[in-house]
C-alpha cells in the first residue's frame, strides 16, 4: 500500500464501507424473502426504516473510513489521472445501475403476468426496494473494483 | 489503463538532473507521485498539457522525452 494516493485509498474504504454496510442490510431482510406471505404494511415500514438505517451507517463508515485514510495518506489535489480513473469507475457503475434498474422493471412486469411465488415477492414493493438497493450495492461495488484495477494496473 | 505505446526518457532525465526525485518532479508539474511513475513505467499517457510541463522541467523539446515509435516508422514510410 506504500504506492498508493489518498484517491485509492478512499476507493478501498467505499468498497469495504459498501460491502460491510450491504452485507448487514440483506442479512436483515434476505430471510424475510422466504416467508410465506408478503410482508404487511408494518413490515414494509421497518424495512424502510433498515433501509433509512443503512444509508445513515453507510455514511458514518465512508467518513470513519476517510478521516483515517487521510491521516494515513496525505490528502492530494486530484490530478488528470485521478479523474480519468474515475470517470472510468463512474461509467461502469452506471451500466451496473442501469442493468439493475432495466432489471427490477423485468421483475415488476414479469410478477404482472405470472404467478410464480419468487416473481410476485419481487415485484412487490418489498422485492422492488431490495432489487433497488442491491442494484445500487453491486454499482457502488463495481466502481471502487473498477478504480482499484486501474490504480493498481498503473502501480 | 492499458499500456501505451508512447515511449519517453523521463527516468534518464532525472538522473541528469541531478537525481531528480519523482516526487520533486510531480509537485514542480502538479501530479501526484504515482502518476509520475506510471508514466515513466508507460502505463499512463499524460495529457498534452502534461506533457508541455514536463518538457519544461527539463528544458528540452517535447519530442526529447516523449516519442511515439510507430509515427516516426509512418513518417519515414512516406519520405
Amino acid at each position: 500500500m506504500m504506492n498508493t494516493t489518498f484517491y485509492e485509498r478512499s476507493c478501498w474504504v467505499s468498497l469495504l464501507a459498501t460491502l460491510a454496510v450491504s452485507w448487514w442490510f440483506f442479512a436483515q431482510t434476505i430471510p424475510l424473502l422466504t416467508v410465506e406471505e408478503l410482508p404487511d404494511r408494518a413490515g414494509l415500514k421497518a424495512l424502510t426504516s433498515l433501509a433509512v438505517i443503512a444509508v445513515v451507517l453507510f455514511i458514518v463508515v465512508q467518513v470513519i473510513g476517510h478521516i483515517v485514510a487521510a491521516v494515513v495518506t496525505h490528502p492530494e489535489d486530484e490530478d488528470e489521472r485521478d479523474r480519468r480513473i474515475s470517470l472510468r469507475g463512474e461509467q461502469v457503475a452506471g451500466i451496473v445501475l442501469g442493468l439493475g434498474v432495466i432489471s427490477t422493471i423485468g421483475h415488476i412486469l414479469a410478477s404482472g403476468w405470472f404467478e410464480h411465488e419468487m416473481l410476485v415477492l419481487l415485484g412487490s414493493p418489498f422485492g422492488i426496494l431490495n432489487l433497488l438497493v442491491g442494484s445500487l450495492a453491486l454499482a457502488e461495488v463495481a466502481r471502487c473494483l473498477t478504480q482499484i484495477i486501474l490504480y493498481r494496473r498503473d502501480a | 489503463m492499458a499500456r501505451t505505446p508512447i515511449t519517453n526518457r523521463i527516468r534518464r532525465l532525472r538522473f541528469d538532473a541531478d537525481e531528480m526525485t519523482q516526487a520533486d518532479l510531480a509537485k514542480r508539474v502538479g501530479v501526484t507521485r504515482q502518476t509520475i511513475l506510471a508514466i515513466e513505467k508507460g502505463k499512463y499517457s499524460p495529457s498534452l498539457e502534461v506533457a508541455f510541463k514536463i518538457a519544461a522541467v527539463f528544458g528540452v523539446p517535447l519530442e526529447e522525452v516523449f516519442a511515439y515509435p510507430d509515427a516516426d516508422l509512418e513518417t519515414r514510410e512516406k519520405c
